[in-house]
């Protein structure tokens, strides 16, 4: 394992381009950001129509091919690795298993870290025992990684951005960019746990309930069994210049991340990617929408640790066997229980991707429905399922804010503010996507105080990811903002893995999972949830979490994070900044308590159990995760085990984070009347667009509706608190970017709020 | 919107709720506040029934309500069998069937899932007079 910390720790690369790109120049006119919601000012909606992404899918045949080339390119640097295909929604069409291949996934997230400030000055911290995820081995879950950075490859990317597992790695670490202190965190800090097993918006292909194997949704957008991936080696695939998929290889048998943006990877260190790219040779993404063309606040992303494609490639792709070769001699499609399934063994197993915006992808335009579009703005995609009927139409809540039935959000009033959302989207100039005013893409979700999903559309070409992320962001606003959220955190109980494996028979006798590799038995110990409330009571304030702050997900990412202020490490006594109360420290002595990208803090501590028990399902141990991430499956007795708990089980039977929190900004509560009735979230480009869009979405509704829905009171607004354990910085709500709309010269767009 | 589901023609899938004192899971008896009971697993197109002990709890209505899964729709069963789309208020619950067994109430979810449903969450609840109790769990059909 030795040598894999060090490889990962050696990881690293240039910045493919030098400084920063300004994105727009500072035109004159209006610096007041006006708008009376009514009579926006003009440029700063957008109800045009827009072109849709290209109708194009992989065919077994090309997922044949980039198999092919990819272990084309492992047998040149003689490796052997695990390799997935999928499609842009997430479905599995391939998983190949070359002979050889090194079956586990060894440490899913080590974070070698060395503490350069304080009494541990020197000390290298592993967090390999027991702080989350990392250091955690997985016997036969190499599969099971390639999967997931598969579907990060896809997922992220869009036909106006291409990022790669690589750029996640970038954008989630403690500082933007990664090493560079007192810069704040990675603009997406904490999307790796999005997409999860246990969502209940991400679909399954199959499941285990506990009472047998069950079948799943033959749509998607499907879920990811670690969440997103950093660990380079998962690429988006493109078919004549429209997105369709995405490639994950594992052959180091190591799910990490890249901890330094100032390396360049040695060609061992960079298989993984290599291989990929042989792979997706002739499904290349447009060189004018990679990573290393797009900017964030102020960095370079980072695409891949190539100068282009093929300079450090060992073999030629061209000289690739076919794939009925390949399969005859080099290795085998593998099955992935609840991902993948190979009844027949042979190249038939091979699938096709579906086409985007048809009913097979679970996306169609809204215009497509049966009935016509609920929504007014022409662009609207929905979520269907497999009978085209769709998912998540705008309806009217079921709970009762404010102990009143009368509050609660109308099925008018959500189609309104998704409407309003989305229309400043597309008046919006893109921060991620290529050529420069590209108006910006995303997925809109709004929420009830129960945490139900009240309507959920998206622009075209959003990437994926943002249809997850942005029902977690509006509910992390909405329950961060209630009266209970102390409370209900307060019955989530603290959890260690091994009590509930010990009786299995499956594992070592006290419950420890083995590790492969003939190290120590591994279990998972996740903190309670009271733990973090004490946390938030102690450093923000004594009533914290009883609903007399409204939380943006940007205020509640404050507190997420390892240090506070965000990225600031230290203060000028030389005493470390204390971290957020909803994060894991960063360099406490206990290393089982440290943070990392993998053991955040309360966000994973919510769900890890359910990421261990999807892992065990994979590996045919135990029934699947259950559906809405509010329980988990005692292993030892197959009773349940109760999360968050479930605020109103007749109108909505899960808690009230049922696909994970988020913690990273784009959403706001929604209140009527200073009365909080839900949350609205916004998620696939930049995170000031992002707020923007969710704040001005929902503002431009109230005034439209007239009926006091709106924004918190700016008393009870999270940018009013300041810590009391913290530096005297304040907290934010929202922050919008400068100039951000194509057809007006806006300059503040939030001054309105 | 109104699905007919027919009557219940046989015990092919019971939510069995037994008096297990102290589990997480499988308590005695649906509760004010709400129950998270057992998965069960039906047969492609199968039928569905729970049965719930009551004790002495004065029953005085039964309801069902179905969601599918992925999905923000809520229907709700009505004496006859037939699915309506609820809009997620008590007060608009309609009664739905069930019947007495002893101390047990035996509910009729549906001879067979909704078309197009074949996950789902299933909520039973039965009105007493110190307010409703409830419980839920979810129903997905067996992989062929």
């Amino acid at each position: 394992m030795k040598q894999f910390l060090t490889k990962k720790m050696l990881r690293g690369g240039l910045i493919a381009a030098g400084a920063a790109l300004a994105l727009v120049s500072c035109g004159g006119g209006s610096d007041t950001g006006s708008d009376d919601g009514t009579t926006a000012t003009p440029g700063t909606t957008f109800a045009g129509l827009i072109d849709f992404p290209g109708m194009e899918a992989l065919t077994s045949a090309d997922v044949q091919q980039i198999i092919a080339q990819s272990v084309n390119e492992a047998t040149a640097q003689g490796a052997s690795a695990s390799i997935a295909i999928v499609d842009r929604v997430g479905n599995v069409l391939a998983v190949f298993q070359m002979n050889g291949a090194d079956p586990n996934l060894r440490a899913i997230a080590e974070v070698p870290r060395t503490i350069n400030q304080g009494p541990l000055t020197g000390t290298q911290l592993l967090g390999a025992d027991g702080s989350g995820l990392d250091g955690f081995t997985v016997p036969g879950g190499a599969v099971v990684g390639a999967i997931a950075k598969a579907v990060t490859g896809a997922y992220l990317s869009s036909e106006g951005n291409a990022f790669t597992t690589r750029t996640a790695s970038q954008i989630v670490q403690e500082n933007f960019n990664p090493e560079e202190t007192f810069q704040a965190g990675g603009p997406l800090f904490g999307v790796q746990f999005s997409q999860l097993p246990c969502s209940d918006l991400s679909t399954r292909f199959e499941s285990d309930n506990g009472a047998g194997t069950v079948v799943g949704s033959t749509v998607g957008p499907r879920r990811s069994p670690l969440g997103l991936a950093a660990d380079p080696g998962g690429l988006p695939i493109y078919k004549n210049g429209a997105m369709v998929g995405g490639i994950g290889v594992i052959s180091d048998g190591v799910y990490g991340l890249d901890l330094s943006i100032t390396g360049i990877d040695t060609d061992a260190e960079i298989a993984d990617e290599l291989i990929a790219l042989a792979g997706i040779t002739g499904f290349e993404a447009p060189r004018s929408i990679r990573a290393f063309n797009i900017t964030v606040e102020g960095n370079t992303l980072r695409y891949t640790d190539t100068a282009d494609d093929r300079d450090r490639l060992v073999a030629d792709p061209a000289t690739a066997p076919d794939f009925a070769t390949v399969l005859a001699s080099q290795g085998a499609l593998a099955a992935v229980r609840g991902y993948y399934a190979t009844p027949t063994g042979t190249a038939a197993d091979v699938l096709p991707g579906t086409i985007y915006g048809t009913p097979a992808s679970g996306y169609i335009p809204a215009s497509d429905l049966p009935g016509g579009s609920p929504f007014d703005n022409p662009n609207a995609f929905v979520l269907v399922d497999e009978t085209g009927a769709p998912r998540f139409s705008p309806k009217a809540a079921g709970d009762a804010p404010g102990g009143n039935a009368a509050n609660r959000l109308t099925a008018n009033e959500v189609r309104l503010m998704i409407d309003e959302a989305l229309g400043v989207a597309l008046a919006g100039r893109a921060q991620i996507r290529r050529p420069l005013n590209s108006r910006i893409q995303v997925t809109v979700s709004v929420v009830d105080t129960n945490g139900e999903i009240l309507g959920v559309a998206r622009t075209p070409d959003g990437p994926i990811f943002g249809t997850d992320v942005s029902l977690q962001k509006a509910r992390t606003a909405m329950f961060f903002s209630s009266a209970t959220a102390g409370d209900d955190l307060g019955a989530v109980p603290a959890i260690d893995s091994a009590p509930f494996l010990a009786g299995l028979g499956l594992f070592l006798p006290d419950g420890l999972i083995p590790d492969p590799d003939g190290g120590p038995g591994q279990r998972l110990i996740l903190n309670s949830g009271q733990s973090y409330v004490d946390n938030a009571r102690a450093f923000v304030a004594p009533d914290a979490l009883t609903g007399q702050v409204a939380f943006s997900d940007r205020g509640n990412g404050n507190l997420s994070r390892p240090f506070f202020p965000d990225g600031v490490q230290e203060q000028q006594n030389g005493d470390e900044n204390p971290n957020g109360p909803f994060s894991r420290p960063f360099n406490s002595a206990d290393t089982t308590q440290n943070w990392s990208p993998f053991s955040t803090g309360l966000q994973f501590d919510l769900i890890g159990p359910n990421v261990l028990q999807h892992v065990l399902f994979i590996l045919n141990l135990l029934p699947d995760t259950p559906v809405g991430c509010s329980s988990v499956t005692d292993g030892a007795t197959g009773a349940t085990v109760n999360l968050l708990p479930v605020r109103d089980g007749v109108a909505f039977p899960r808690g009230p984070l049922a696909n994970g929190a988020q913690i990273f900004a784009g959403s706001v509560p929604i209140y009527r009347n200073g009365i909080l009735i839900g949350g609205l979230g916004v998620s696939g480009d930049g995170i000031d667009q992002d707020d923007m869009i969710s704040s001005l979405g929902l503002r431009r509704a109230g005034l439209t509706l007239g009926n006091g829905l709106g924004h918190a009171p700016e008393a009870i607004r999270s940018d009013t608190v300041i810590p009391q354990g913290g530096d005297g910085s304040r907290l934010r709500y929202v922050s919008c970017p400068f100039t951000p709309f194509i057809a007006s010269d806006v300059q503040n767009a939030c001054e309105v709020l | 919107m109104k699905l007919r589901n027919g009557l219940i023609g046989g015990m092919t899938a019971l939510a069995v709720i037994s008096a297990t004192a102290g589990a997480v899971l499988a308590e005695a008896q649906l509760s004010l506040t709400g129950t998270a009971l057992p998965p069960v697993t039906i047969d492609a197109g199968g039928a569905l029934e729970a049965r719930v002990a009551v004790g002495t709890d004065e029953v005085s209505a039964v309801h069902a309500i179905l969601r599918p899964a992925s999905s923000n729709i809520t229907l709700m069963r009505d004496r006859d069998g037939f699915w309506m789309t609820w809009d997620g208020d008590r007060a608009s619950l309609i009664d739905s069937a069930a019947r007495r067994d002893g101390d047990d109430l035996v509910f009729k979810i549906f001879q067979a899932p909704p078309q197009g449903v074949g996950s789902m969450t299933i909520t039973i609840a039965y009105q007493t007079p110190d307010g409703l109790k409830y419980g839920w769990f979810d129903v997905a059909e067996r992989a062929q």
